[in-house]
């Protein structure tokens, strides 16, 4: 096993959305999904940024638990860790359910008055 | 403020009385929660029981109002929630846009990072495209 950076705590949904907020890391997300790992080197030439520029967005998506780094050689080495992206898809759907029922008991509520 | 949850719903009311709805305390007890107060903060307690504490910080009378709200059991789960009317001819248009809230010490992914203009449904969709591969099926 090469040795691994230790996990970063995923901090919730709210750090995602701000992490995917940049459509440019956006990009760099989803060519480390496509690849399944891939180093800053891969990915430069991938997305019209610097290879600097790649760093500095995988270290965000890091932050925000939606990729872990492996050291392997010089370079990290990035995976997806999807669980935080699941949890802030259950957020979207869980506070999405809510409203539907909020606005489900509005809309009724004014139709009533016809 | 950016959206990550987004409803819109036409009612069958006029922008004013659509205005009492997300205002008056009857109203908004009909439908959202009872209006009350939680150590001298303004709070909410929903049909299924969960009060929520609540501040106001936009308030355009009228068209819109915002707000942060957090389960009073859970008050790291804040976020802010905008409502916009928007008249459309004999009703009246209902926006909703919920987002979540970086919470205080929560590192540099703040809430000023999300102000950066993004497209809600694109992350969305990213999302779900990530989904799609199989990554998230796999370990959720």
């Amino acid at each position: 096993m090469p040795s691994s950076s230790p996990p970063e705590r995923p901090r919730g949904p709210d750090a995602v959305f701000a992490a995917l907020a940049d459509p440019t890391r956006r990009q760099v997300l989803r060519s480390v999904a496509e690849r399944g790992t891939a180093t800053a080197t891969e990915l430069t030439g991938q997305v019209a940024v610097s290879r600097q520029a790649v760093v500095k967005h995988l270290q965000a998506l890091a932050e925000a638990g939606l990729v872990a780094a492996e050291r392997q050689g010089r370079e990290q080495r990035y995976r997806l860790t999807p669980e935080p992206m699941a949890d802030a898809v259950a957020w979207m759907a869980d506070v999405g359910a809510r409203w539907d029922v909020r606005l489900d008991r509005l809309r009724r509520r004014t139709s009533r008055r016809t | 403020m950016n959206d990550v949850v987004h409803r819109t719903v036409s009612l069958d009311a006029s922008p004013a009385e659509a205005w009492l709805l997300l205002t008056d305390p009857t109203e908004v007890a009909a439908w959202l929660g009872t209006p009350t107060e939680v150590g001298g903060q303004l709070g909410l307690v929903e049909p299924d029981g969960t009060t929520r504490r609540l501040i106001i910080d936009e308030l355009d009378p009228g068209r819109r109002v915002g707000f942060t709200w957090w389960p009073a059991a859970d008050p790291e789960a804040a976020s802010h929630v905008t409502l916009t009317l928007t008249a459309d001819g004999d009703r009246t248009s209902l926006t909703v846009e919920e987002t979540p809230v970086a919470r205080a010490g929560g590192g540099r992914c703040s809430i000023a990072d999300a102000g950066v203009a993004w497209d809600e449904r694109l992350v969305d969709l990213e999302l779900r495209c990530l989904a799609g591969t199989g990554a998230i099926l796999v370990t959720a």
